[in-house]
């Protein structure tokens, strides 16, 4: 899952870095194109392209028939059941490429949110770290230390909240930074990065340690030791900015892949 | 099928269409924009700084610490400003809005009552609930909207700004919620209410359990079961109308004390922050639910994490209607508060910020109280900053709220503290002197001065012990509100508001007993012979320095909410907090000893306002109606006759 992760991160911080000093819009044009073009590719090899063409023509052959036989209300309801069926029908030739669509988009868009989800830590802004132990917290036991990279203030003690198992401090970055926070009990280390300041970046806000969760947080390679479960940055929420309106990622993203998967659909001889 | 020239052809008629059409409308609109009395003065700017509570006897003892008004002082003029009857800000601020004393405007005293049920109510605006509804089960569907109803009478100065094409914006001007006037850039002032519909209710937290549980003024304290890590806390909302009980809303705020530090995690919706014992913790934004997730409404607060241990102890600020999200409209257009917000960050958008209500109630210290003051006055200086750089041209009225609000914590015992509160006033008054020059005039005006509030006058008692009020039995006197006690067939006057007395008059007042005429000139001059002879149990001292009859002190024939009597007393006395909603205690003079120590609800020649100046000001006694009609004057704008006021310059 690490390797795959990583291969993952790579891809995304690569494409999506591009430019990203300039402006964040350009590295996320770029993969909704990309990603516009991919749709289109596996729509193209795994639906049946035939079967696709031959219903859109006949859903436009009910509608013009309804528009031509209006004054006749037995042919009108017998087109508008057959475009009923012929709509679950084109659904039902949808389904397949979709299955095939669905797992890689959705991985995609779990590490663009790393990337577009939040932005690091602003300069001198605060903000919450937490430590999720894997079992309860005894009021006895030693609160693990946390060790800081230059350029980020520890600004509270930790705060164990023992009933879910947590330890959560407050911390302030003064300046730039792109480092690991580290945290100490005994002889054992976790680390967890850590980022403040501009541009855009690949964030990871949770490094986990179990498989599943490393599905769905795979901004870091995952925790060796089986103490924690997971670590966390509460980075603040980013949109993304583009002539004048700041929007969620993942609207540019839907709009700019749909256009450009329209837009070249005939050059790859794709229907949909 | 239509082809290519059938196309072009179709096109070129929609543009001839869409063209007639903009130039028609554009016909319609001319007139709208730039109709009416288009001045000759629109370059010129004026900056006027309105700071409440501005006292001109602290100034002339503290020139040589306050640079930039010692400057405006020498380089200008300075005044003392005449103030109202009485001299309460909401009276003496409608004035600046409509140039007309209390009786033109319609705003004698921060509480006004019901003539026939002697029910007391906000002077300024009330909110009303909608008036047409559909019950469906437990849920009330309105079909008509809310409104804010504005009490005040008169127009504001600055529509006749806009209307003659002068750029006007008007920074939380008090008495001016919902705010006024189209074309202006507003953001509505003291009156502006929380989101509980009060003018700021905090809650306290704690689990102390020798601290009493309840509703107090201004706010609410709330007693905690004992915990030993971990426990919820319900910030309360507004209230649910759209269920028929009317509910409070409610977010729950969860709090995580470290077992050993002094340090606590706080969880709200699905974010966390952490505070230290002693730290305040920036704006929260919350969702109160409506209609579950379907409809809610965003409101703002801060917390104070007051101690951990031995007691727990959390101040919570009044949830503020949120800038970005306003649940009832506070600014002009409604997109300006969200510009602000975005300008300047999250900020107070209740009338009076100040929480001088948690500093009486012990829920924050004087020194807690400071910071939270500062805190204040820091939004406010960057809301200044941000209309500073973008003023170009007409009109820019700011108001500042520090002055007053500290200066009845402070005034006469901590001189130091409010020194400094002035200090960060000259340095916001400084910033504004940058900007003048030959076409700009920079006007600091205050509304009213101050002075010690040592011994509270129960002025019901005073009444009841010189025979103007009866109760049911003579030993039911106490804190009792709404005159509970009170035997209306044998009661000839009461009072209600702080300055504020009334004749239990026959036909307007619920079994009133006083007829017109006659009878009631008797009345007031027995209740002037009385009061003004009344003296202070403890020494002597006189307590009421002069009685002011309406119909004779005001312009304007005032209307059936105002006072018959304004009562003028004289310094160190004010009227007691009970007196206000109609309490008759005991004794009838008392030692104040409230931290609210400071005051200006007396006689007026006692607290004169400020007028400092970047010109000469010509007139001798200026007043406060004077500001309205010389902004108007000076951009050339005609001035409405009903304004009594007359050009400063």
């Amino acid at each position: 899952m690490d390797i795959f992760n990583s291969l993952l991160r790579t891809l995304v911080s690569g494409i999506c870095g591009l430019g990203a000093d300039a402006h964040p819009m350009i590295g996320l044009t770029l993969i909704s194109i990309l990603t516009g073009i991919g749709m289109l590719w596996v729509f193209g090899k795994t639906s049946d392209q035939e079967a696709v063409s031959r219903t859109k023509k006949r859903l436009q052959a009910y509608l013009l028939e309804m528009r031509l036989f209006g004054d006749d209300i037995s042919l009108v309801l017998s087109a508008q059941k057959k475009l009923i069926t012929g709509n679950f029908r084109y659904l039902g030739l949808m389904m397949r490429p979709m299955l095939f669509l669905t797992v890689p988009l959705l991985l995609l868009l779990i590490h663009l949110d790393g990337f577009y989800g939040a932005r690091p830590l602003p300069i001198d802004e605060r903000a919450v770290v937490t430590l999720q132990a894997a079992g309860r917290l005894e009021a006895n036991a030693p609160v693990p230390e946390l060790l800081a990279p230059a350029g980020v203030h520890i600004e509270t003690a930790g705060v164990r909240v023992m009933e879910t198992g947590q330890v959560s401090w407050r911390i302030r970055a003064e300046r730039p930074v792109e480092g690991s926070l580290t945290f100490r009990q005994g002889d054992t280390e976790w680390t967890k990065s850590i980022a403040a300041g501009e541009p855009f970046r690949y964030l990871s806000i949770r490094r986990v340690s179990g498989l599943w969760d490393a599905l769905w947080h795979g901004g870091e390679d995952r925790l060796s030791e089986d103490q924690v479960e997971w670590i966390e940055i509460r980075y603040p929420a980013a949109e993304v900015p583009f002539a004048g309106i700041e929007l969620h990622w993942l609207v540019w993203f839907f709009v700019i892949s749909m256009l450009s998967a329209y837009l070249l659909r005939g050059r790859f001889g794709v229907t949909f | 099928m239509l082809d290519q020239k059938d196309v072009s052809g179709q096109k070129g008629r929609v543009i001839e269409r869409f063209a007639a059409a903009a130039a028609g409308l554009c016909a319609l609109l001319l007139p709208i924009n730039c109709g009416g009395p288009v001045t000759n003065d629109v370059g010129k700017r004026i900056i006027v700084l309105g700071i409440d509570g501005m006292d001109p006897k602290f100034l002339e003892r503290h020139w040589d610490q306050l640079p930039n008004l010692d400057r405006l002082r020498r380089e200008g003029d300075f005044k003392p400003l005449a103030t109202t009857i009485p001299p309460q800000s909401p009276v003496a601020w409608s004035s600046v809005i409509t140039g007309l004393d209390p009786g033109g405007h319609g705003i004698h005293d921060f509480i006004h009552r019901d003539p026939y049920t002697r029910r007391p109510f906000m002077s300024m605006a009330e909110t009303a609930a909608a008036d047409r509804t559909l019950e469906i089960a437990d849920w009330v569907i309105p079909l008509s909207s809310a409104e804010v109803v504005r009490h005040r009478r008169g127009e504001p100065f600055w529509p006749l700004l806009t209307a003659a094409g002068v750029p006007a914006s008007i920074v939380r001007m008090p008495a001016n919620f919902p705010p006024m006037g189209e074309g202006t850039r507003s953001l509505s002032g003291m009156g502006t209410p929380d989101m509980h519909g009060t003018q700021g209710t905090f809650t306290f937290f704690t689990d102390d359990p020798g601290r009493e549980a309840g509703a107090v003024s201004g706010g609410r304290i709330v007693q905690l079961s004992a915990f030993h890590h971990s426990t919820e806390l319900e910030i309360e909302g507004p209230v649910n109308s759209f269920r028929k009980e009317q509910p409070a809303t409610s977010a729950v705020l969860t709090v995580n004390c470290d077992p050993e530090e002094p340090v606590v995690r706080f969880d709200l919706e699905d974010r966390s922050f952490i505070l230290e014992e002693g730290e305040w913790s920036g704006w929260l934004r919350v969702n109160f639910p409506l209609i579950g997730p379907l409809q809610s409404v965003s409101g703002i607060f801060r917390v104070f994490l007051r101690q951990v241990r031995p007691r727990f102890e959390l101040y919570v600020t009044p949830v503020n209607i949120d800038p970005t999200s306003p649940a009832l409209p506070i600014s002009m257009p409604p997109s300006y508060s969200t510009e602000l917000a975005d300008a300047i960050g999250l900020f107070y958008t209740q009338g009076m910020a100040e929480d001088t209500s948690a500093l009486r109630k012990g829920a924050l210290s004087l020194d807690e109280f400071l910071q939270q003051s500062h805190s204040v006055l820091d939004e406010t200086r960057r809301m200044l900053r941000y209309e500073l750089a973008r003023f170009e041209s007409g009109l820019l009225f700011f108001y500042i709220s520090s002055v007053d609000q500290n200066a009845h914590m402070l005034w006469g015992r901590y001189d130091d503290e409010l020194l400094e509160i002035y200090r960060e006033t000259d340095k916001m008054v400084g910033e504004a002197m940058a900007l003048i020059d030959g076409e700009t005039t920079l006007i600091v005006m205050s509304d009213h001065g101050f002075e010690r509030f040592d011994r509270a006058v129960h002025l019901n008692t005073v009444l009841l012990r010189t025979g103007f009020l009866t109760l049911d039995d003579p030993r039911n006197t106490g804190d009792a509100e709404l005159f509970q006690h009170v035997d209306w067939s044998r009661t000839r006057a009461y009072s209600m508001g702080i300055n504020s007395l009334y004749i239990n008059r026959l036909g307007r007042e619920e079994g009133g007993i006083v007829a017109e005429g006659e009878e009631t000139e008797q009345t007031i001059a027995a209740l002037r012979e009385a009061l003004l002879a009344f003296r202070d149990p403890d020494d002597g001292a006189q307590v009421i320095e002069e009685l002011y009859v309406s119909e004779d002190v005001f312009e304007t024939l005032p209307t059936e909410f105002a006072p018959d009597i304004i009562v003028g007393y004289r310094p160190p006395y004010r009227s007691s907090w009970q007196t206000p909603l109609g309490g008759v205690p005991g004794k009838t003079v008392v030692d104040n000893d409230e931290a609210w120590i400071g005051d200006h609800c007396i006689a007026p020649q006692y607290v004169p306002g400020v007028l400092l100046s970047s010109r000469a000001i010509a007139l001798e006694d200026p007043g406060l109606p004077d500001v309205p009609v010389t902004l108007l004057k000076e951009f050339g704008v005609p001035v409405p006759e009903d304004m009594i006021g007359r050009p400063l310059f």
